[in-house]
Formats: structure tokens, C-alpha cells, sequence
């Protein structure tokens, strides 16, 4: 059997891929429809860059096969920006320096997006956790969690 | 990888029967974390994937007064962390599916799945056995329920016979006057198994003095081990220093730990002397609250009546 057609949904695009059954999500995001936003580093779940959103909640791309995807809505950091406008969680990355390298940020910015929009005002307790799988090792976390805080206050 | 084959069970029979025919390098998958990690770095090479992922009928969480708390085997960490029948029923799961993995981990992992892959370091068992939890496991031939006890043979070893599912975990209702807590150590506070994992239960009779107890240990031997002998001693008793004291030491005694790159085994069995104390004063501590509120709310209810 081998190869097999699935369906995704990819930042409201619909696409249809062949696609091996044991290939994850993260490849064929990245290679077969060239989004390289999502990021792939250690494929353990250990350092989160690969993080996308899956009918509204965080996974590991890296962690998720191809066809479990099938059918569900998929959100990547190239999905955020809208018209031309970036993400209000975008340009307050931007402004409170919250990246340096940048390799962590999209999925930073996914794992942020899905706490804000399952609770808009999280205490910087609450941002911690929800940042706790996704590794930075150039900002030391501080600036990440005040331009989630930022972002959160100027949706209040 | 190439030329695996994929199979994506509509049915826990048909899940079964595919495990049966296509023999050894046949694996089960649900969430994948622990599956895709083995597959990635090339230490598992199945033949044949078989997906229940979709099986909705195996994602539920539910409560019924004689069975108690029935969690299907898909249900994902996320899902029981943020359950309210969980939290009102058994609040110490609460706590501890909030402490395994990461928020990724916990919306893809299911609670089968963790229970299945027999690691012993995984924070679910030593809090599901002081509950005295039940799995059933089901194949083809019918379902079989076996106590959770019975489930861990060695390390990433368990009871399942071949073509056998694990469909369900039942937490039976607990008695008034208990308490449980889940104590884990790790060197991060996040996206880390434990170096050790304590689950503790108490339950006080109405003058406070302990009716049962139960003791359970994670990640310090080749499964999760039940310390019914030091647990024992904590019957018809009031807590003491002494009497934990003597509780830790049979703790420690049981434990197996390995020495690794998370502590020496000598490090570990003193780890679990210090955590079984605490999870055991927390979970009298969590009992004894538990007595008062049951107390004050029959108080309000006489109260009203009058
Ligand atoms: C980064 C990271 C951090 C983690 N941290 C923790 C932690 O802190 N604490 C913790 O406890 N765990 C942790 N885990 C382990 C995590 O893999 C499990 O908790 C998870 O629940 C496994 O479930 P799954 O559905 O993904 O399993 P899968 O990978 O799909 O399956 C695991 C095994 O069980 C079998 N299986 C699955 N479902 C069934 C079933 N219903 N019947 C029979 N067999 C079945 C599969 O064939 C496979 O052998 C972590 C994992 C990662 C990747
Ligand atoms: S690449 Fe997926 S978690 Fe690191
Ligand atoms: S900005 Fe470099 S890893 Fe986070």
C-alpha cells in the first residue's frame, strides 16, 4: 500500500498530498508544501519549534503523523498575518525584543496564540506554563513573556 | 521509512483482528508520542501502523455512581487535567496531568497510551493505583477487566495479550474521608519525567484515625510499584513522625532505582523517602479538610432545615 492521499487544511487552504503513512506533519509542511515557518530541530518534543495548532490546540508537528492531520485544521505561523498586517502577537514580539535568532519564535508565537485565545488576560504565571515547552536559547524568556503580556493588556 | 503499511481502525474489534493478522511488526498507535519518537531516531521499525486515533467511541470521560470515574483509553492528558467530573471526582489526576510533559505533550498523548507503553517513569500509574484503578482490555474473542496492579509486568512490559486493546480506566468511587496527592521530583519544572514520582492516599475514619492507605512509586524500578506493607502500618493509626518515618524507610527499601544521568541510585532511594512523606502528610492533610467541608455542609444543610 504505502503511499496514500490525505487532505489538509492548512491556514484555511485546502490542500491534497500523497504522503508516506509514517511522515510527520512537520515534513510535509516543510518539504511537500514548502511552509518552512514551522520549524524542526530535535524531533522528541523536547524544544518545541515545530509547535502548530490542530483544531485549536497546540502539538508538536514533529510528533504528529501525516495522516492523524487529515481533515483538521491546521494552523502555522504563515497563517497569522492577514492583508498585509502582521498579528497583533507579532509586532509585539517585534517591540518587546522578544527574539534574537528567531528559530523558537514561530512556535512561541503559535503556543501564545492558543493560551490567548482560550483565556485573553493570563496571568504572567499562566503565560509561563503555557510556554513551557517551547526552548529559547537566546532571550531568556523575559521579553517573550512581556510581549505576550503586552499583547494580552492591549486586547483588554 | 517506506512501504509500511497503514491501517486506520474504524472499530476496536477491527483494531483487533489487524493487530492479530499482521502479526509482530504490527503496532498500535493513538496519540504517537511516545511511537513516532522510537520511529524518528530509527529504534522501532513497525510494519504496519494501525491507527485508532479516530475512535471516538474510546474518548470520553464520564462518571456513573457504581462504576465510578470511566476514562475511555484515547482521552488525552489535556483533556482529564481540564475535566470538571475529573476535578470534582478525583482531584489528585487534576494535579497530576498537569504536571506530564508540556501543553503539546498533553493534547496529543492519551492516557491509554502512556498506561500502554509501560515506561515506569510516566506520572499516571503511581496516581491511578492509590485510587485502586481498574483497565479493561479488550480484543476480538471480548473484554476482560483486570486491576491496575495487575497491569505492569516489567519494564515496558504489560499484561496485554497479543491482539488486546486497552479500551478503559475506571477509578471506583471513593470512600468520605479520603485524601490523595501525586508528589513528582524533576530537575526542570517542566517537560520532564520524574526522577521520582509519589502517589499517596489516605482515608480517616470520623475521629481522624487512617481506615486505609495506599502508597505508590514511579520511575525507581522496572515498573510502578505498590508499597501495600508500608502502607499497612499507617492503619488504625494517627500520623506521627515516627510512624512516616517508618513508612519512608519501607518505602525506600522497595525501591529498585537505577543510576542514571537524572541521580545515583543512592541519590534516588532517598528521594523517595523524602517524597513519600510528603505525599502521605498531604494526602492525611487533603483527608482531613475533606472531613470538615463534608462536616460544615451537613451543619449548613441542618442549618436550612430548621
Ligand atoms: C517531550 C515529552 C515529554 C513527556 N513527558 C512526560 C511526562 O512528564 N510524564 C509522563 O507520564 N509522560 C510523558 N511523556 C510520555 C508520553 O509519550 C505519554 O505520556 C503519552 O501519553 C503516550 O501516549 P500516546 O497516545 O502518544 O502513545 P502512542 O505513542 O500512540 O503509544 C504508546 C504505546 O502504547 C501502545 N498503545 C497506545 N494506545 C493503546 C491502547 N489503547 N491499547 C493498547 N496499546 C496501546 C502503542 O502501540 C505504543 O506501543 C512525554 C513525552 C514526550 C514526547
Ligand atoms: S522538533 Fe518537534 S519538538 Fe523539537
Ligand atoms: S530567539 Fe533564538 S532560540 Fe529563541
Amino acid at each position: 500500500m504505502a503511499r496514500r492521499k490525505i487532505r489538509l487544511t492548512v491556514n484555511g487552504r485546502g490542500y491534497q498530498v500523497e504522503v508516506e503513512p509514517t511522515q510527520t506533519l512537520v515534513d510535509v509542511l516543510r518539504d511537500t508544501l514548502g511552509l518552512t515557518g514551522t520549524k524542526v530541530n530535535c524531533r522528541m518534543g523536547e524544544c518545541g519549534a515545530c509547535t502548530v495548532i490542530l483544531d485549536g490546540r497546540t502539538v508538536h508537528a514533529c510528533l504528529t503523523l501525516a495522516p492523524h492531520a487529515a481533515g483538521r485544521k491546521i494552523v502555522t505561523i504563515e497563517g497569522l498575518a492577514s492583508g498585509g498586517e502582521l498579528h497583533p502577537l507579532q509586532r509585539a514580539f517585534i517591540e518587546h525584543y522578544g527574539f534574537q535568532c528567531g528559530f523558537c519564535t514561530p512556535g512561541m508565537i503559535l503556543s501564545a496564540k492558543a493560551l490567548l485565545d482560550e483565556n485573553p488576560h493570563p496571568t504572567p504565571a499562566e503565560i509561563k506554563r503555557a510556554i513551557a515547552g517551547n526552548l529559547c536559547r537566546c532571550t531568556g524568556y523575559h521579553q517573550i513573556i512581556e510581549a505576550i503580556e503586552a499583547c494580552a493588556n492591549a486586547a483588554r | 521509512m517506506t512501504g509500511v503499511e497503514y491501517i486506520e481502525a474504524r472499530s476496536v474489534e477491527e483494531a483487533s483482528r489487524a493487530l492479530t493478522e499482521q502479526g509482530e511488526g504490527a503496532k498500535l498507535i493513538a496519540g504517537g508520542l511516545a511511537l513516532i519518537i522510537l520511529m524518528n531516531h530509527r529504534l522501532l521499525q513497525p510494519t504496519c501502523l494501525i491507527s485508532i486515533r479516530r475512535l471516538r467511541e474510546l474518548r470520553y470521560i464520564r462518571w456513573d455512581d457504581a462504576a465510578g470515574l470511566r476514562i475511555g483509553a484515547l482521552t488525552t492528558h489535556r483533556e482529564i487535567e481540564t475535566s470538571r467530573v475529573v476535578r470534582r471526582r478525583a482531584p489528585v489526576l487534576v494535579e497530576m496531568e498537569g504536571q506530564v510533559g508540556s501543553i503539546q505533550v498533553r493534547n496529543a498523548g492519551t492516557i491509554g497510551g502512556n498506561l500502554c507503553h509501560g515506561d515506569p517513569r510516566e506520572d499516571p500509574a503511581p496516581a491511578l493505583l492509590v485510587l485502586d484503578a481498574e483497565v479493561t482490555l479488550a480484543s476480538a474473542a471480548g473484554a476482560r477487566s483486570l486491576p491496575l496492579r495487575g497491569f505492569f509486568v516489567d519494564f515496558l512490559s504489560t499484561a496485554l495479550q497479543p491482539g488486546e486493546l486497552l479500551t478503559e480506566v475506571r477509578v471506583p468511587p471513593l470512600p468520605p474521608g479520603t485524601g490523595a496527592t501525586y508528589v513528582k521530583f524533576s530537575h526542570r519544572n517542566a517537560l520532564d519525567f520524574p526522577v521520582a514520582g509519589v502517589g499517596a492516599r489516605v482515608t480517616l475514619d470520623a475521629d481522624g484515625v487512617c481506615q486505609d492507605a495506599r502508597l505508590a512509586l514511579g520511575a525507581v524500578g522496572p515498573t510502578p510499584l505498590l508499597c501495600d506493607e508500608a502502607a499497612g502500618l499507617l492503619r488504625g493509626e494517627r500520623p506521627s513522625p515516627g510512624l512516616l518515618e517508618e513508612v519512608a524507610r519501607r518505602a525506600r527499601a522497595l525501591a529498585a532505582p537505577s543510576s542514571d544521568v537524572f541521580g545515583s541510585e543512592e541519590y534516588k532511594r532517598h528521594l523517595v523517602g523524602v517524597l513519600s512523606r510528603r505525599a502521605l502528610e498531604q494526602a492525611w492533610q487533603v483527608a482531613g479538610d475533606g472531613r470538615e467541608a463534608t462536616r460544615g455542609r451537613g451543619r449548613q444543610r441542618s442549618r436550612e432545615g430548621a
